[in-house]
């Protein structure tokens, strides 16, 4: 229950240009062998957490190297726009004061006047991408400071691809399909898994055979939230796997209650997504302006809710050299419509790291990873980082950041197949450019609009066939891993659910070590995790 | 990667061209009537994989012939659709083209004067009670093969996964079925009018070039590779009845150039034993992957076919003549001879029937042009052997099934010598031997043979 809603502040920067970007939905990269590497290494389906099935996970799951047609945002991608950052704060009736997040932008820059005394125009036009909440505990930190916590960042999926000026409408792929790992047990919920059920983002069940051909995975009129956890394929595979397992373990042991059995299906608690109306803003929004129509509002529909917002609007505008090296970028491209293991793994990293980033509540990462040492170790370098909201300073972390790097992102980014080298340099409300070279070869830059990621997000198909392709494929590993922890009995079952998104700051985080971060103040002196100080960093 | 990269193209490229293609640059292209055209698959232009194609990844106008990297876990791609109906076109134009060859041969001149070597006469008996009305008639029979059509194929082709063969399991498998063996005495071949002797003859002659042939399965061929098992079931299958053609016509090729046309060199078949890397040389292209199948990707429970060895009519039972070919050899020493029994008319409702959705191009051409050895020219009709009025070589080339004549020589590979690799490997029922009787399996030497060393 929230008591208010505050918009503190609105970041507004000039976005310049970007490459016309495409679509690369998840695609399964089948090799045999793969089942039984996975029954191994998670212990006859034991213990499906991203850890255990990593290696496999990031072979088996790729974002597909030939896309599925170019996407499309409002007014093109060769018009310079603005990014927009919104800081909200709510109350809870206890006083419990959260901030969200929410990222995105506009279809023009929409940033007029002069420097000292700037202008907006009303008919600017916001498009949400991604958000999350910055837990605060004021003053109860440890030594009376602050701490925070960033948690449920999800990208925010909507069927959009484009917006009509003339008409004032948005342009809509009606085929569209969100590609979650619950829409993956949705789809799942026919032949093997007939009778499992799944929630849908309105909280109606639909329980039951065949689930298959419902409305679970198709956009409705709403926009559908995404964790960033899913687009990892470590990540989604644990959530599949664990919401299949779980789910048939649910209905085998309560014998009893079959309806019960159904409904405890339903409500998977291992697959659940954060929905839109979990955000206090995204609810104002619905409730005060045509987002719910329309996926986006314009600045006059936000001054309606808050007149005095325009005093807080941060505009940046781009310097004149600025503009020039993104001009620079745009030709420097080897263009994301052809199709090539770079590509396949410059997508990647621009999947994986506002993952990893939202875990470290970084904005902004530039490393240089590879593997072209004297002994073949690792080598990450972090060129630059930044928090992703005032008062995050990350530097006394650098090194858990490093580790990161190295272990988790680094292996993901090889696909288990190649030498790599890797300069990423990811905003994640700007443009991102990602420099992959391949065994060696020339080295290829990627520039991302990383601020509309939700565009070209892993988890959109463009069409159900995809949904069904991955859904199929992953059916029969599935199976088996629920059919060898069924052989095991229930109670040697790890019942630790993998990273959950709805829980942060409950218990089950516990899971994710990484994702239990807690950043002090800027003033703080290096607030560790668990309380600790930074004394190992 | 680049060599491998360089030698998937090749391996690409030199398949198409057995099935009749003519690739240039990145273009696959079918002899037309008049020029080439380019071949569509799900309403997208069929292209090679180079780098400028995946550069330009044009993935909604183009499709690219990257069969190799079907998903085990999938069913049949749009371009594995078309591979096999490049290869049923291929294979029925060549078969009739080499029946009727051979009946024009029986009436040629240089045979009544006795001018034929043995090797080439051998066929001789197998066309009992000739006469020149025969190849008038032959040439019409001819006329009516249409691959598109079960019934009016000479050889029908279609896949299944988790099948048997002769009792031996396979993940994949290309059957091979000859729709003359289920044919009713009474009925007209193809719609067309035959005297009682010219269907013997017919029989009888095909009975000379695919020996066994009207024992069922006998040309159906199984696999358990990991890479591409619809691609590679149906490379088998067409690879061995491609080589008994080839074989066949080659001997007649000194005296009648004309078999020129028929002689299709399957040099790709050394480079099976490299399909993994081939495969993974690049990364997964839209229409190759495998389509949906619903219900598990493991398998599915696709009905499983029993072959108990039957024979298709009373019509006259294969004479075996002398063994010719080393996998004949090597067939009959390890089992007795096949023995045909009776074959009920084959139930369709455990064989799932493939249609053909692309198998004849509108602007598909009638005449094959040879790579290095031009067989007719366009356009014209091709003198004949000795006195025939049937139609012309060139009419019978009603679609694109035309294949190019090599001048390479065809080297069977040595028996008990792999040329496949153990991916590839097939229905290796004889037990030891794994050259180039891989995957022919007789009833009669399934008999005995024991399951060993599947292929995994």
């Amino acid at each position: 229950m929230n008591k208010g809603v505050k918009i503190l502040s609105i970041l507004l920067a000039e976005a310049p240009p970007s490459p016309q970007l495409y679509v690369r939905p998840w695609e399964v990269n089948w090799r045999d062998g793969y089942t039984d590497q996975l029954l191994e290494a998670t212990n006859d389906g034991a213990n499906l957490s991203s850890g255990a099935i990593r290696q496999v996970a990031t072979e088996m799951l790729v974002p597909a190297a030939a896309h599925g047609g170019a996407v499309n945002i409002a007014n093109g991608f060769g018009f310079t726009r603005s990014t927009v950052t919104l800081v909200v704060e709510t109350e809870d009736i206890g006083g419990r004061k959260t901030q969200e997040i929410i990222s995105g932008y506009t279809d023009h820059m929409g940033i007029g006047g002069t420097d000292t005394n700037p202008t907006y125009n009303r008919e600017m036009r916001f498009f949400f991408n991604h958000m999350g909440t910055l837990q605060i505990t004021s003053g109860s930190g440890h030594e009376g400071y602050g701490m925070y916590q960033f948690g449920n960042a999800t990208e925010i999926l909507t069927p959009m691809t484009g917006w009509d000026s003339n008409g004032d409408i948005p342009i809509v792929n009606r085929k569209a399909t969100t590609m979650r790992p619950k829409d993956v047990m949705a789809s799942l919920g026919e032949g093997a898994f007939a009778g499992m059920g799944v929630h849908d983002d309105n909280g109606s069940k639909l329980n039951g055979a065949p689930v298959l051909g419902n409305t679970s995975y198709q956009f409705g009129s709403r926009a559908k939230r995404s964790s960033f956890d899913n687009n990892v394929s470590s990540e989604f595979l644990s959530r599949v796997f664990t919401g299949v397992r779980d789910t048939m373990l649910d209905n085998a042991t309560d014998q009893r209650q079959y309806g019960n059995a159904l409904q405890k299906a339903s409500e998977s608690k291992y697959i659940n997504e954060p929905m839109t109306s979990n955000s206090a803003m995204l609810l104002l929004l619905q409730r005060r302006s045509q987002f719910q129509q329309e996926w986006s509002v314009t600045l006059g529909e936000l001054l309606n809710i808050d007149h005095t917002i325009t005093s807080r609007i941060q505009p940046i505008k781009m310097r004149v050299q600025d503009r020039q090296t993104a001009a620079a970028i745009m030709t420097n491209t080897d263009g994301w419509e052809s199709t090539s293991f770079e590509g396949q793994v410059a997508q990647l990293a621009t999947l994986i790291m506002p993952n990893a980033m939202s875990k470290f509540a970084l904005g902004h990462l530039h490393f240089i990873a590879h593997t072209e040492t004297l002994d073949g170790s690792v080598d990450v370098r972090v060129v630059n980082m930044a928090g992703i909201a005032q008062g995050i300073d990350p530097r006394s972390i650098i090194n858990m950041i490093k580790q990161h790097i190295a272990f988790e992102i680094f292996p993901a980014l090889t696909m288990g197949r190649f030498k790599i080298h890797i300069e990423a340099n990811v905003s994640l409300n700007r443009i991102s450019t990602i420099t992959v070279g391949i065994n060696g070869g020339i080295k290829k830059p990627f520039p991302i609009a990383s601020y509309c990621s939700a565009l070209y997000s892993p988890c959109l198909a463009p069409n159900p066939t995809v949904l069904e392709k991955v859904a199929g494929d992953l059916s029969g590993v599935a199976s088996q891993l629920t059919a060898a922890a069924m052989n095991l009995g229930p109670g040697l079952i790890h019942s630790q659910p993998p990273a959950q998104v709805m829980d942060y700051g409950s218990g089950s985080i516990a899971s994710t070590p990484l994702s239990n971060v807690q950043f002090t103040n800027p003033n703080a002196a290096g607030q560790m995790p668990g309380g600790g100080t930074s004394r190992g960093f | 990667m680049e060599n491998t990269l360089e030698k998937t193209l090749n391996f690409l490229t030199e398949i198409l061209q057995s099935l009749g293609m003519t690739v240039k640059g990145r273009s696959i292209l079918i002899e037309g009537e008049d020029g080439e055209y380019d071949i569509e698959v799900d309403g997208k232009t069929l292209v090679l994989p180079t780098e400028e194609t995946l550069k330009l990844s044009k993935w909604d106008k183009e499709i690219a012939f990257f069969p190799l990297c079907e998903s085990t876990l999938r069913g049949e791609s749009e371009v594995q659709h078309e591979v096999l109906s490049m290869v049923k076109g291929a294979l029925n134009v060549r078969l009739a083209s080499l029946l009727w060859e051979l009946f024009k041969v029986a009436n040629s001149e240089e045979c009544k004067a006795n001018k034929l070597s043995p090797e080439q006469a051998e066929f001789l008996p197998h066309i009992p009670g000739f006469d020149a009305n025969m190849v008038k008639n032959m040439g019409k029979l001819v006329l009516g093969v249409d691959p598109t059509e079960y019934k009016t194929s000479l050889i029908h082709m279609n896949l299944k996964r988790r099948t048997k063969i002769n009792g031996q399991p396979f993940d994949r498998a290309c059957l091979v079925r000859f729709p003359l063996a289920e044919m009713e005495r009474k009925e007209k071949p193809f719609g067309v009018e035959l005297r009682v002797k010219d269907m013997d003859a017919l029989l009888s002659l095909l009975d000379y070039v695919l020996p066994d042939w009207q024992i069922e399965n006998s040309y159906s061929r199984g696999t358990d590779s990991k890479v591409a098992p619809y691609f590679v079931a149906t490379l088998m299958a067409y690879q061995n009845i491609n080589a008994r053609i080839t074989l066949l016509a080659k001997r007649f090729v000194p005296t009648f150039p004309k078999f020129g046309a028929l002689v299709n060199e399957d040099n790709w078949v050394e480079c099976m034993d490299d399909l993994h890397r081939m495969r993974d040389c690049m990364p997964n292209l839209p229409g190759n992957d495998g389509a949906v199948v619903r219900g598990g990707g493991n398998g599915g429970d696709a009905p499983i076919i029993t072959n108990e060895p039957k024979v298709a009519r009373s019509a006259p039972m294969p004479t075996k003549t002398q063994p010719n070919l080393p996998w004949e050899e090597q067939s009959q020493a390890q089992s007795a001879p096949a023995q045909p029994t009776h074959r009920a008319p084959a139930a369709d409702d455990d064989v799932v029937e493939y249609v053909p959705r692309q198998a004849v191009h509108p602007q598909a051409g009638q005449i094959p042009v040879g790579h290095e050895q031009t067989y007719a020219t366009p356009g014209t009709v091709p003198a004949g052997y000795g006195s025939t009025n049937g139609p012309s070589f060139a009419e019978i080339q009603r679609s694109r099934m035309q294949g190019p004549a090599y001048a390479a020589v065809n080297q069977p590979p040595p028996v008990g010598g792999s040329s496949f690799s153990s991916d590839y490997r097939g229905a290796d029922t004889t037990g030891n031997v794994n050259g180039y009787n891989v995957g022919y399996v007789t009833p009669a030497a399934n008999q005995y043979a024991q399951p060993t060393g599947r292929g995994y």
